[in-house]
């Protein structure tokens, strides 16, 4: 699976080829974000154009009007039709006519409108408003569309009775991720607390319950706002029961997974990412966070030298009994794993994307040896304390 | 393979095998903690060992071995140098060379075996550097004290 993009907004030249884990790195506004959501495009493109008209959204055929509509307001300049700079998609090795492709996307039947990417956006924390996630009416027409679309999702799985146990329990609940996923979760962004849903009259919301205290939205911190819109997102991939993977959904994109989260959350989301490639989904994850680049270093090695997949247990800490943790590591020892950065072109607003699957810490490429950027500065602060301590001689060296 | 079998057949250290950790220097053998000091099959100063035939390369400090069964010992392959970044690539250069070195005699036999650079004056090397990723990605692992077990 690959996409191609050149000359669309600030990406000169985009080529992912995508594992079942992909990664996307680079520093802000290198488009990775516009990235995805050409991907997603491509993927459920039916479903995006029955969605925006069931809304009653109308861009008259007019692509710029149908990419602010889509990407957000103000987007419509990321494709040019310039002649020496003219915007190529190239998708499963075939030229995509954007214009053409939404007219046959909005011809698409019934089966082929059903969703196959999951998209969780970096702006998740906007689907929540006063502990309750918020219709695709209640945004604006200028907003990305993955954002209400997102939320959306997540406002009819609650609608549907998430939490309507006697218990009221969202989290902790049983049946509802692996146990030691629930217990790394818990330790991580919880610490005891439970996720409620609170009922009052027709009114509900969801509220941190602790012994003798519910603690409302506007009062949760800052990691467990961003967090628990991403918890909710999944529970929807990982539904109850014996169902591995939710309904026609293949793909799952998390955008920025580490927003907001200490580096043990971000293990214990990191955690549930494996879960995901367990259950057979293809994930694809863009991140400023070198713990996530970490992971696949871990994994990658472990792949590279044919160590034990219980290796992968002892890297998030957890005990290896668990027979649960141990499948999620044989899986993930058989897993292709790709990193990509988006590189921006010196003296230039441009990017380029480039391959650092390898992540090998010695490589030549610095940006290979740096992971694209994410572990530049701590390497440079050394330097500057190796020159401060090598003045003097350490005690015992040889 | 028992450490001290390996080293006596090969030739280039067999005369420098000590006992316990008498190879290490006092300095140095306050950076080893050993629990169970009895478990230590003998130690070689490759570094001395070594010098004359090899002089103008980067050498490895010791080997230590540690009983784990009456069949093999465990061998610490040990270098004691300041823990900064602009050491890093002469220590792996150290490893790299003692393996080369090693390569087809009979000490290379020794399993399990690990390879442990102590810096006793603190470690200087940010964990999220990617120079410190290169140590272990290197098979080499940092640590100020070293504990035999």
């Amino acid at each position: 699976m690959k996409l191609i993009l050149q000359n669309v907004g600030q990406l000169k030249e985009a080529k992912v080829e995508f594992g079942d884990l992909t990664v996307l790195v680079g520093p802000q506004a290198s488009g990775k974000s516009i990235f995805l959501q050409f991907l997603k495009l491509m993927i459920d493109g039916p479903k995006i154009i029955a969605d925006l008209k069931k809304y009653g959204y109308d861009w008259r055929g007019e692509l710029s009007l149908f990419l602010n509509l889509y990407l957000g307001e103000g987007m419509q300049s990321v494709w040019t039709a310039n002649r020496d700079k003219a915007s190529v998609l190239v998708w499963e090795e075939a030229d995509v006519d954007l214009t053409k492709k939404l007219t046959n996307f909005g011809k698409a039947r019934s089966q082929q409108r059903k969703e196959r990417m999951f998209f969780v956006p970096a702006q998740r924390v906007l689907s929540l408003h006063m502990g309750w996630p918020r219709p695709f009416t209640d945004f604006a027409a200028g907003d990305p569309y993955v954002v209400p679309c997102f939320s959306e999702k997540l406002r009819m799985q609650m609608e549907k009775g998430l939490g309507g146990g006697k218990t009221a329990s969202v989290f902790p609940q049983a049946g509802r991720l692996k146990s030691e996923l629930r217990k790394a979760l818990d330790n991580a962004v919880f610490h005891g607390f439970s996720l409620k849903l609170d009922r009052r009259g027709v009114q509900k919301r969801l509220v941190l319950q602790g012994v003798g205290e519910m603690l409302p939205f506007m009062v949760w911190s800052a990691g467990q706002r961003e967090f628990i819109p991403l918890l909710l997102g999944l529970y929807w991939l990982c539904p109850s029961a014996k169902i591995a993977r939710r309904d026609t959904t293949e793909w799952v994109v998390i955008e920025e997974l580490e927003m907001g989260l200490h580096p043990d959350a971000i293990s214990a989301v990191m955690l549930t990412v494996l879960e995901l490639l367990l259950r057979g989904y293809r994930v694809v994850l863009s991140t400023h966070s070198p713990h996530v680049l970490d992971v696949l270093w871990g994994l990658r090695t472990i792949q590279h030298y044919h160590a034990d997949p219980d290796k992968v247990i002892d890297m998030f800490g957890l005990r290896r009994h668990d027979s649960e943790m141990r499948k999620i590591a044989k899986a993930a020892v058989n897993k292709e794993y790709r990193a990509f950065y988006f590189d921006r072109i010196p003296g230039s607003s441009g990017h380029v994307v480039r391959d650092i699957s390898g992540l090998d810490p010695g490589a030549d490429n610095p940006k290979e040896a740096n992971w694209g950027g994410l572990t530049e500065f701590s390497g440079r602060i050394g330097e500057v304390v190796a020159e401060i301590v090598s003045g003097s001689r350490a005690e015992g060296e040889k | 393979m028992k450490f001290r079998t390996a080293v006596a057949c090969t030739q280039e250290i067999a005369t420098s095998l000590r006992s316990g950790l008498d190879a290490l220097s006092n300095a140095h053998r306050n950076s080893i903690i050993a629990p169970r000091s009895r478990k230590i099959t003998g130690s070689v100063d490759i570094d001395a060992a070594l010098q004359s035939a090899y002089p103008n390369n980067n050498r490895w400090d010791y080997a230590v071995g540690y009983y784990i069964s009456n069949q093999d010992d465990k061998a610490f392959f040990i270098e004691f140098h300041r823990a900064t970044v602009d050491e890093v690539s002469l220590v792996i250069q150290k490893k790299r060379w003692l393996e080369s070195w090693m390569s087809g005699k009979p000490i290379d036999n020794l399993r399990p075996r690990r390879f442990v650079w102590v810096s006793a004056g603190g470690i200087n090397i940010p964990k999220n550097s990617h120079q410190r990723r290169d140590i272990n990605n290197n098979g080499l692992q940092l640590v100020r004290r070293l504990e035999l077990d």
